[in-house]
């Protein structure tokens, strides 16, 4: 034992306490490094843009004559009563783009943004991560009329049990046909090869995919919560994907949907320019865009119709949720209340061209999902001469009438009754890039093992970036 | 001086064997000291394993209270031990600074020991569960340099990932252009004001990539601007990530005219370039829009001079003319390389004789190997047909301008944690270790890796810097003629429709958007003026409704025609055309009127061959003012009464169709100049 030892071990018998106390002022040194840093943050709130305005956040209003920004107006010229203004801050067209900026911000913890307008899938990562707040946690009973909302749509606002968004506005994929056309009969027919698509690489494909498996023997896999086992990605999701790619003929509309990279626009020039034989999958936007199209009108009878496609579809649209830092929770309750209230979904559905999302905007008792429990639909004409500040009697005959917007409801509800979510998972967007990206080389004819793309697939829904 | 415990030990029975004293007090007091280092380290336990952080604090001051209240009761009860703590301070601090630095260690190790557990317990407990979510990192560069930062952002990645997990997400926007951005960064990121808020310039951007030094210095020289809510700090000294020469490249045949194998690239300057060009009939060279791209922007001033020294142009006017040929304007390099990639797949039978084009040289390279441009056109097989005959062959000028990337961080307040700035950290780092070499760019030094095979391409290529942005702003300018527009916007309830060709736009969201583009190519002496029109039907209302008398736009006259365009709604029934058109405000010396509509119908146009009378007549009584009618769709130029209106009052008419917006504003701007 050398001398320095032995006086270590002399103060040490000596003074145990101080002893004990030099450790533990180690032990805190070392774990207050280890935790403050974390603790601490070199934002201020954005103090500036938190003011008393109710702020919604979303995609550049793209709906015909702006109907949410003249919702926000109606709103703020006094649909409000006492609550604050509201103030619509429109970041992108693109949802990639939308994804990037909400996502960003309520990560930072900004309390800039009280609403967020959201694409349905993004619901589950937002809640998981606690950008969102769930809605029972702001009004004990935030949704006293459930009842008049689609069940479908308002399920694509929960998260494990618990409501986080109420829809705005619901997409259903819907068959355009030309006067021609033969409509698939059965789930199986669609896609055919003269049929045209958003095969683009984009998620526009991920739609379509998804529905082409769910058709083609994997009903029930990939939507919703249910997770899907290797083995049935490998023996039902990856042979529903091989039978389609079968049927890209070189040089049909499929395959040229495909090889072009169609999409939404592209699809619409494709369907519009094509023959009297075309058929297309699309939203319910699309239909007041060819009825617009002096091409597909003849002497004020529309060239084309619409019908849901005989088998299952995907359910998207778009979604408002309060943010987690929001300073005027109550207040974006209510103004989500609002804006998704009938007179507003009637007004997006009429005036804008978006499916609205409750039963009483297409004048159905709640609860009834079938296409003959549809009433009348006004148009936005009507509604306009019918509120008197906007007189939109227009310089042409509007050529959606009570009858076409009639059948284009039904349309839409009987879609409604075969449409099915994308898959519910916090990792959506590691989910689709993959799923797209194995769907893609299936498609093309390139061999993907079965095992490769369950593999691919399962680690996807993990959030693990994979590829076929 | 005595020292404490001296007494004590001299009292003291006479000690056991020195080993095991040692062995014993050593057992004793580590795992007394690792008892009170677990306990702890702990508390941040609750903390780590807890995603709420308020939860978390309250648990550990609690923690931190009792302890406190332990250690002062025990003081309390037994004040020889506060006595005997007391005695060692200070003047035996330096005796004791060994034993005292020896249990600290020993505590600070066990903290270590605990923390390293409760990291490892949590991250097998999290690799069961899935992936935490990647941090969001905004990036934005510009057009030209999408398809280079988008390969470098999926290597960060990929590069940084574990267990299969990506930590980081990165999002590669293009800018709008080298203006809208300097404004952009002063307004709050706001493109425009809507009746219902704002408009974005898109996501906030956590790294910009400046083209060069030029547009980082311009972007963040806020004198001048009018700044609305705090600004965002950007980072000084921006470190650059890769460097691109300008080109003028050639189409084959033209080329096989122009090359002479003894030239050395490089070597020459632009206008000894142009002066072979002649040789092969040059009609223009194809620059892009300089509003919309930097590149273009910092290529335009020695094109300019150029130009003008060979000859091919008199005056700076006839220069500005000569590189912005109408049917090639584009918004940015990809765009103009994409246009020709279209004409290629629609069949047409070969590339246009007689141009040049201007464009960065790893734009080139990418367009000539096939890859995707940007967000313009997707990548094809260039060494089959037809694209094998539509490759183009730069050459290099001394004197032409190369592009010097930059990495600027972007810290918006209240979005400038430290996570996210940790992020942006490592993507920096990242590509400081790994520059867009890779992805075709050139080192500061102007060098090429891989070095080019043959002679054609230089080695070693640094041009001189890229000039000052408001410099070459203001020499486009001076040589531009000045434009005297009035617009006049049908507002009538059918320009709610939809377009024929965009989708998911009204005619009238269309045509606003190509009128926004135009109003930010306008320059500080142009008159502008903004008027809509509809029919009356109540009171209160007015046919032709002044928004925006005519005035500068220097005078803030584009941004608030800018916030009034969008503030247009589309309702009540059409107003006959020469209504519109004779009550169009013609103050400032306008010479041009702009009619936007859909066209209307004869129904809408009563009493036409009145109304052609009076369109007659205002030609007569306003010889110098031009009309142009532009159609949103989906009637057409030849339709009534667009047709017979245009000729009564002697003007054009412009359909809008699917080209971007920056492209139809110039080509309409470019007319009227």
């Amino acid at each position: 034992m050398t001398a320095m030892g032995t006086r270590f071990l002399d103060r040490t018998r000596d003074h145990r306490l101080a002893a004990l106390l030099c450790a533990a002022a180690g032990a805190a040194a070392v774990t207050l490094a280890a935790v403050v840093p974390g603790l601490t943050s070199s934002h201020d709130g954005l103090p500036g843009t938190c003011g008393d305005e109710i702020t919604v956040a979303g995609g550049t209003d793209v709906s015909l004559g702006n109907q949410r920004r003249a919702l926000v107006e109606s709103w703020n010229a006094g649909a409000r009563g006492g609550r604050p203004r509201a103030r619509l801050v429109e970041v992108s067209p693109s949802a990639d783009l939308q994804y990037s900026q909400l996502k960003a911000a309520q990560e930072s913890g900004t309390c800039a943004y009280d609403v967020l307008i959201m694409d349905a899938q993004w619901t589950a990562e937002f809640a998981h991560d606690g950008h969102i707040q769930a809605l029972d946690d702001i009004d004990r009973r935030p949704l006293d009329d459930r009842r008049d909302f689609f069940p479908a749509g308002l399920a694509m606002g929960a998260y494990q049990g618990r409501q986080y968004a109420v829809p705005f506005n619901l997409d259903v994929g819907l068959l355009y046909h030309r006067d021609k056309a033969e409509l698939p009969a059965l789930p199986q027919d669609w896609p055919g090869e003269d049929h045209i698509a958003q095969l683009g690489d984009y998620e526009g494909l991920t739609v379509n995919a998804l529905e082409y498996v769910w058709n083609h023997g994997g009903a029930g896999l990939l939507t919703e919560t249910h997770r899907p086992s290797r083995a049935e990605l490998a023996g039902r999701v990856h042979p529903a994907l091989t039978a389609v790619a079968r049927r890209m003929r070189p040089g049909r509309p499929l395959w040229t949907s495909f090889a072009r990279g169609f999409k939404e626009q592209e699809s619409i020039d494709a369907f519009t320019d094509g023959g009297d034989d075309a058929l297309l999958r699309h939203w319910p936007y699309a239909y007041r865009h060819f009825a617009n199209d002096p091409r597909l009108r003849d002497d004020g009878r529309l060239r084309f119709g619409v019908a849901a496609a005989p088998g299952a579809t995907v359910l998207g649209g778009q979604s408002l949720a309060v943010s987690a830092r929001s300073r005027h929770a109550g207040d974006a309750l209510a103004l989500i209340g609002y804006l998704t209230g009938t007179e507003s979904q009637r007004q997006i559905f009429s005036c804008g061209g978006f499916a609205p999302a409750r039963f009483s905007a297409f004048g159905m008792p709640p609860g009834v999902l079938r296409a003959d429990a549809v009433g009348t639909v006004a148009t936005c004409s009507d509604r306009a001469r019918q509120a008197s500040d906007r007189d939109n009697a227009g310089g042409e005959p509007d050529s959606v009438t009570q009858d076409r917007l009639t059948e284009l409801a039904e349309a839409v509800v009987t879609a409604l009754t075969r449409a099915r979510p994308r898959p519910v998972s916090e990792h959506y967007a590691t989910f689709t890039t993959t799923f797209r990206g194995c769907a893609r080389k299936i498609l093309s004819g390139a061999d993907v093992p079965p095992e490769a793309f369950a593999s691919a697939v399962s680690d996807s829904l993990d959030g693990k970036t994979a590829q076929c | 001086m005595v020292e404490p415990g001296d007494t004590q030990r001299r009292e003291a029975p006479p000690p056991p064997p020195r080993r095991t004293t040692f062995v014993r007090s050593f057992t004793v007091e580590l795992t007394t000291s690792l008892i009170v280092s677990a306990l702890v380290a702990s508390s941040p336990l609750l903390l780590v394993l807890s995603r709420n952080v308020g939860v978390a604090l309250v648990a550990w001051v609690g923690f931190a209270l009792v302890l406190l209240a332990v250690g002062v009761t025990v003081l309390y009860r037994h004040p020889e031990i506060l006595r005997r703590l007391l005695h060692l301070l200070p003047g035996d601090l330096a005796r004791w600074s060994w034993t005292v630095l020896v249990w600290a260690a020993a505590g600070a190790a066990a903290a270590g020991l605990v923390l390293g557990a409760v990291a490892a317990v949590r991250g097998s407990l999290s690799s069961g569960r899935g992936c935490a979510s990647p941090l969001e990192i905004r990036a934005m560069t510009t057009p030209e340099a999408l398809t280079p930062l988008r390969a470098a952002a999926a290597a960060f990645t990929a590069g940084t990932r574990a267990d299969g997990c990506t930590a980081y997400s990165v999002t590669v926007t293009a800018e709008p252009g080298a203006t809208p951005v300097r404004n952009g960064f002063a307004r709050d990121w706001r493109l425009d004001q809507t009746g219902a808020g704002a408009q974005l310039l898109g996501p906030q951007p956590d790294v910009w990539v400046a083209s060069s030094q030029a547009e980082y210095a311009y972007a963040a020289d806020r004198a001048d601007l009018g700044a609305a809510g705090p600004p965002p700090t950007l980072a000084t000294r921006p470190p650059p990530v890769g460097g691109s020469p300008m080109v003028l490249a050639l189409f084959g045949e033209d080329d096989g005219v122009v090359y002479r194998e003894a030239s050395r690239p490089g070597r020459e300057t632009t206008a000894e370039l142009l002066e072979r060009f002649k040789a092969a009939g040059l009609k223009a060279v194809a620059r892009p829009i300089p509003e919309s791209s930097a590149a273009a922007l910092a290529v335009t001033p020695v094109l300019h001079t150029a130009v003008t020294n060979t000859g091919l142009a008199d005056s700076g006017k006839a220069a500005e003319r000569f590189v912005s040929p109408p049917d090639l304007l584009a918004p940015d390099a990809v765009a103009l390389l994409c246009e020709f990639r279209e004409r290629a797949s629609s069949g047409q039978a070969g590339p246009p004789r007689g141009y040049a084009v201007a464009v960065p040289e790893h734009v080139l390279n990418d367009y000539n190997a096939g890859r995707a441009l940007g967000d313009r056109c997707d990548a094809v097989d260039a060494a089959r047909p037809p694209y094998d005959r539509w490759k183009l062959r730069p050459y290099y000028a001394r004197d032409l301008p190369a592009l010097d990337y930059r990495f600027v961080q972007v810290r918006w307040p209240g979005q400038d944690d430290r996570e996210r700035a940790g992020a942006v950290a490592r993507f920096r780092g990242w590509l400081a270790d790994r520059p867009l070499t890779s992805q075709g760019l050139r080192d500061a030094g102007g060098g090429l890796r891989p070095a080019p095979p043959d002679g054609t391409v230089p080695a070693v290529m640094k041009g001189p810097a890229v000039p000052g942005v408001q410099d070459s702003l203001d020499k486009i300018s001076s040589v531009r003629d000045k434009a005297l527009v009035s617009v006049l916007v049908d507002t009538s309830g059918s320009m709610g429709s939809p377009t024929t060709t965009r989708v998911n736009r009204s005619r009238l969201t269309h045509a606003v958007s190509v009128l926004r583009s135009m109003v930010a190519q306008l320059k500080g002496d142009d008159v502008l003026g903004l008027q809509s029109f509809a029919k009356v039907t109540a009171g209160g209302q007015t046919a032709v409704t002044t928004h925006v008398r005519g005035g500068l736009v220097a005078s803030h006259r584009g941004g608030l025609v800018n916030d009034r365009l969008l503030g247009l709604v589309a309702a009540r029934p059409d107003l006959p055309l020469a209504d519109a058109i004779t009550a169009a405000d013609l103050r400032f010396g306008v010479r041009n009127i702009v009619v936007v509509t859909d066209g209307q119908s004869a129904r809408t146009n009563p009493g036409l061959d009145r109304a052609l009378d009076r369109l007659e007549d205002f030609r007569e009584r306003h010889r110098d003012v031009t009309v142009t009618f532009l159609l949103t769709g989906p009637s057409r130029c030849d339709g009534t009464p667009v047709e017979q209106a245009r000729a009564a009052v002697g003007g054009r008419c412009v359909e809008l169709n699917g080209d971007p917006d920056e492209a139809q504003a110039a080509r309409l701007l470019s007319e009227m100049r």
